[in-house]
């Protein structure tokens, strides 16, 4: 008997001790093994078997290999979707984190407790409604005649053509993005100020630090470690916008803001096209994996997590 | 006595209470009141719609007050076919799949703070795979697989469907972090079972925590719309967001003629949210103290 | 006991067998059951929907089973069939007729519709309207009901006011535009002449009359696809356009409309004209409340005359039933096809149920008021058969709406019809508000429409 193969097979050994001392633990975490394994890798699983099909709502599929990717990934406005997503996604996650950061520093500013719980209320409220709603609310309001250019021309100034002029489209999808998602953040980070140890801000008062000072030298570093959080969570959700452009999206400002969701519910699933619309959701789930990566590793995340 | 770091003018102007200073305060107080318009206004208008008479509704200029006030648009959702049977089913549901829900995130989230735990890493990273996952990967398979199980127009497969949420699970896992190991460590010494450590430290100490992923997880069932359309056909079982669906956005052929009013689409909206809100201000309380740790120490 | 068990279950099993041959065994042509997944057609809730499939099955002699999903059509059904259910007939739309035939999933209708004593009449269905379900010759589904046209609705109380004459109005692109601005003249605040949904293109085609040009996809000589809008010949027609939206007569919210935006408009009488179906013509005037006919006044015009002197109208695309090649009952499914488009069956799905939407009164149809408050459609408002006899008055304004049929005609249609309308959108857009000339916009539609391989 080498060497070699003696310390391997007593580190297999040790593993399997340590499983089984874990035993309790695991059965923990049974449940879960069992929901993801059917009601997601296995689903996961024929999806990506479609991917490489040519799926018939009725009868047996035709294998066709990378076909359906060769059409996708040559198809230019799949290229457009994704340009889109990558860059509407990725700002939009940073806008929202910043207003929501600055929001909720202000908002804590509030001595009025009635008022700042009736401030919170009404931020988070947009959170409560689905795009069908709050994309029909913005129509109207941004409107040529609506509220907005109502105001506008009241104040003699120039209509606006949010919907009408391909140079708003990103613009109106940030801004309604940040306003239908602020209120949540500003939660998680309310939370997080909320429990900074009082005595920070003695010493720093006693220092004669004004108020200011104290919120950007206590606060911020303070809230940092939620920022960071949020930016990982975040980006698995950055290519992920379709309700908000499908219920949004206007002739002129379409090709601005088109994402890769909504391509895949066009190209794929109006159109019957099972194959098309599984090979570009996969590639989906890869870029996603990758963008979850990188940003992990810009946010130093495992710095401060344990795993 | 300790040296002053800062100016002495401005330890003169500080003010009695840890505040701003007035022209910062009246600054924030204006930016906030922006904030507070912009937020609301929209929602107001769509409680005023709703408030509004059939035809007034369809008007496109009714703001910020009802035009010929009615309950007209109410009365239609009132008496829809099985709305109240609609909100049983939901609030059935919702409830009883929020509590499952975050027994098993919080038992998956205190076996993901296991240090020595074997395999730990890779079990973390399956966990967060299923977040990336596209629904349109696995849309046309639902019924089929909730067929194959039996779980076609069945309370058990509408609370089945969704029942594990990775979010959960990585929130309850940061939550649990903050939970000194001494603690575990001493009643591991003491020969508490890993379970009763679990129920009778982790939970308590992590009670704002399991409020938080409660009120997220119930919103979440509560609006939840594409699954429950595809696995039930029997309209005794239809959720609330079915039933409104159904009644506010009437599918009709190309020429066709089914019209709804406006403000009957607006008090679905009202009446989907209502309850939601009043949750809300119910969890506020316990909101700010347990999205706090997770997120923190994330 | 397990012997007892087994024999019991044997002779329930028989029992249930011969409780199943029976109805076949009373009944001289019982076709059975027949499956339907519809979208539209049928009870406006569950319980009525129970109540119509069992009329229907009584009009065909057998048994119907109505399935509708509560939302999202097409994604319900993409479930449904993938996890193997079998229906024998589904409600389609034209591009899933042509998906789903392309795929090879669909029954071959032809022989049967050409030996059939009411589908092959061509008194009931014009052999010509078989071509819009026509691929490579052969025929692969059935019709849900008549798609009407889509025509000029302008409000007449409005006119009125402006001291205009309607039947003066001259059916040419200066006639309307004269219309136009007499109407502004004397609407009031926020009102505009003339409105429209830009995104969906709806309806442009009576004034693309004014260049002989038909909406949708046109065959060259050697066969070969284009757009008529989106040539050379089309330029005046977004000229004019154009013009509209700089003098204010049209809404500029017109281009970001829905229908549901343009229709509310309309009923709230702070718009002149817009383009809409024939049988809106009728429910402007009944759903506009208080507002008939003081305010609102809806009538039907032509728009304008082509250079042979006709109108030029769109009618719609067809709503179809296919039979799958998985269904149990073909033949019944058929049966099903051919009730629809006999009076019973148009009447099924005009008015309604027989006891519950309406009732016999001295061989005369009397509505209900279940039946008066759905509008007389139960999927077809205007039923498959040329031949049907309207037994109820249509709406007014419809029946006049009604006369401006023959000029209807259909778009023809493909699987490329989306894009080609998203992209003829995007640059309508930018000629009317001027961004672009109408010559630089309809060379940029040409361009994006051969780019993205549509024509």
């Amino acid at each position: 008997m080498s060497t070699v193969a003696r310390p391997d097979r007593a580190a297999r050994k040790r593993l399997f001790r340590k499983m089984r001392q874990y035993r309790a633990i695991y059965l923990m975490i049974v449940p879960v093994f069992v929901y993801f394994a059917v009601f997601t890798f296995y689903p996961l699983g024929l999806g990506v078997v479609q991917s490489f099909q040519r799926v018939r709502l009725i009868g047996a599929p035709v294998y066709i290999g990378t076909d359906n990717y060769a059409f996708v990934l040559n198809d230019p406005i799949f290229i457009l979707s994704m340009r889109n997503s990558i860059v509407v996604g990725t700002v939009s996650l940073f806008i929202n984190l910043a207003v929501s950061l600055v929001l909720a520093i202000s908002i804590n500013e509030i001595r009025n407790r009635f008022a700042k719980s009736l401030i919170q209320t009404v931020t988070f409220l947009p959170y409560l409604f689905s795009w069908t709603v709050v994309g029909g609310m913005w129509l109207q309001i941004l409107a040529h005649n609506g509220m907005v250019n109502n105001l506008l021309a009241a104040l003699g100034l120039e209509r606006l053509p949010f919907f009408t002029s391909s140079a708003w489209g990103r613009p109106v999808i940030l801004f309604t993005n940040a306003w239908k998602q602020a209120g949540y953040f500003i939660v998680l980070y309310l939370a997080s100020i909320v429990s900074i140890d009082p005595t920070l801000y003695e010493a720093a008062r006693i220092d004669g630090a004004s108020r200011m000072k104290q919120i950007r030298y206590i606060i911020l570093p303070q809230a940092w470690p939620t920022v960071k959080t949020l930016l990982v969570l975040g980006a698995t959700g950055v290519l992920r916008n379709f309700d908000q452009v499908l219920m949004m999206n206007r002739p002129a400002t379409k090709d601005s803001i088109r994402t890769l969701l909504l391509y895949i519910y066009e190209e794929g699933i109006t159109k019957l096209k099972i194959g098309t619309a599984t090979a570009a959701a996969t590639i989906v789930m890869l870029l996603t994996l990758v963008i979850t990566v990188v940003v992990r590793r810009i946010a130093r995340y495992e710095q401060d997590a344990s795993y | 006595m300790r040296t002053p770091i800062f100016e002495r003018s401005e330890r003169v102007s500080r003010p009695f209470r840890n505040q701003l200073r007035p022209a910062e305060r009246v600054f924030n107080w204006v930016l906030l009141m922006l904030v507070f318009l912009i937020m609301i206004l929209p929602m107001l208008n769509v409680l005023a719609i709703s408030f509004s008479s059939n035809t007034a509704s369809q008007v496109a200029d009714v703001t910020l007050w009802p035009k010929e006030f009615s309950t007209e648009g109410y009365t239609f959702i009132w008496n829809a076919r099985n709305l109240g049977q609609a909100f049983k089913n939901s609030s059935f549901v919702s409830v009883v799949g929020t509590f499952f829900t975050v027994i098993i995130s919080a038992m998956a989230g205190y076996v993901l703070i296991q240090r020595e735990l074997p395999f730990r890493k890779a079990i973390a990273t399956g966990v967060l795979i299923t977040m990336m996952i596209p629904g349109d990967l696995t849309l046309v398979s639902i019924f089929s697989l909730n067929k194959s199980l039996g779980l076609i127009d069945s309370y058990l497969g509408l609370i089945l469907n969704g029942l594990v949420s990775a979010f959960s699970i990585m929130l309850m896992r940061n939550y649990f972090l903050s939970v000194p190991e001494s603690l575990s460590e001493s009643a591991r010494i003491d020969n508490a079972s890993e379970l009763r450590i679990f129920f009778s430290i982790y939970l308590p100490l992590s009670l704002p925590g399991l409020a938080a992923i409660t009120f997220l997880d119930f919103i979440g069932k509560w609006n939840s719309f594409m699954i429950p359309l595809i696995i039930t056909t029997k309209p005794e079982l239809f959720t609330l967001p079915i039933i409104l669906r159904q009644l506010t956005q009437p599918t009709d052929s190309t020429s066709g003629v089914l019209q709804v009013y406006d403000n009957a689409r607006m008090a679905a909206i009202v009446i989907t949210v209502i309850p939601l809100l009043l949750l809300y201000s119910l969890a506020q309380r316990f909101l700010i103290g347990g999205l706090t740790l997770g997120a923190s120490k994330g | 006991m397990r012997l007892g068990k087994r024999f019991s279950s044997i002779l329930l099993a028989f029992l249930m067998l011969s409780l199943l041959a029976l109805p076949s065994l009373a009944g001289a042509e019982d076709i059975g059951e027949v499956k339907i997944l519809t979208n539209v057609t049928g009870g406006k809730d569950d319980e009525e929907m129970l109540l119509f499939a069992e009329a229907f099955g009584k009009g065909i002699n057998g048994t119907v089973i109505m399935e509708k999903p509560a939302a999202n059509y097409g994604e319900v059904m993409m479930n449904k069939l993938n996890a193997g259910e079998q229906y024998d007939l589904l409600y389609v739309s034209l591009q899933q007729l042509y998906d789903m035939q392309v795929d090879g999933i669909l029954t071959d209708l032809t022989d049967w519709v050409k030996a059939s004593p009411i589908l092959g009449d061509p008194e009931v269905v014009p052999t010509e309207e078989w071509e819009q379900l026509t691929i490579d010759g052969r025929i692969w589904g059935g019709f849900n009901k008549t798609e009407v046209h889509k025509l000029p609705a302008v409000n007449k109380a409005v006119a009125d006011k402006a001291d205009v004459n309607l039947d003066e109005v001259e059916p040419t692109l200066d006639g309307y535009y004269e219309l136009f601005k007499k109407l502004q003249a004397v609407g009031g605040e926020g009102f505009y002449a003339f409105n429209t949904h830009i995104p969906g293109l709806h309806d442009l085609q009576p004034w693309f009359a004014a260049a002989d040009l038909k909406m949708g996809f046109a065959k060259n000589e050697d066969g070969s696809l284009y757009v008529p809008v989106a040539t050379e010949a089309a330029i005046p027609v977004w000229e004019w356009f154009a013009k509209l939206y700089a003098e204010g007569l049209m809404d500029p919210d017109a281009l970001i409309n829905t229908t549901g935006d343009m229709r509310n408009k309309m009923m709230a009488g702070s718009t002149g004209l817009v383009v809409d179906w024939a049988a809106w013509v009728g429910l402007y005037n009944v759903r506009s409340g208080d507002n008939y006919p003081e305010v609102v006044n809806v009538v039907p015009l032509g728009g304008v005359k082509n250079s042979k002197g006709d109108f030029m109208l769109s009618r719609g695309d067809p709503s179809i039933w296919v039979i799958p090649i998985n269904a149990k009952n073909p033949e019944g499914a058929f049966k099903a096809l051919e009730y629809m488009a006999t009076q019973e069956g148009g009447m099924l799905l005009s008015i309604g149920i027989e006891g519950h939407d309406y009732n016999m009164v001295d061989g005369k149809v009397v509505m209900t008021e279940v039946g008066l408050s759905h509008g007389n459609d139960h999927g077809a408002p205007v039923p498959t058969s040329r031949k049907f006899e309207f037994l109820v008055p249509l709406n007014p304004g419809f029946a006049e709406a009604m006369e401006f049929l023959p000029y209807g005609s259909l778009e023809l249609s493909n699987a490329n019809t989306a894009t080609y309308k998203e992209i003829v959108a995007k640059h309508a857009t930018e000629i009317i508000t001027g961004a672009k000339t109408a010559s630089e916009g309809v060379a940029a539609m040409q361009a994006e429409l051969k780019d993205r391989s549509v024509i």
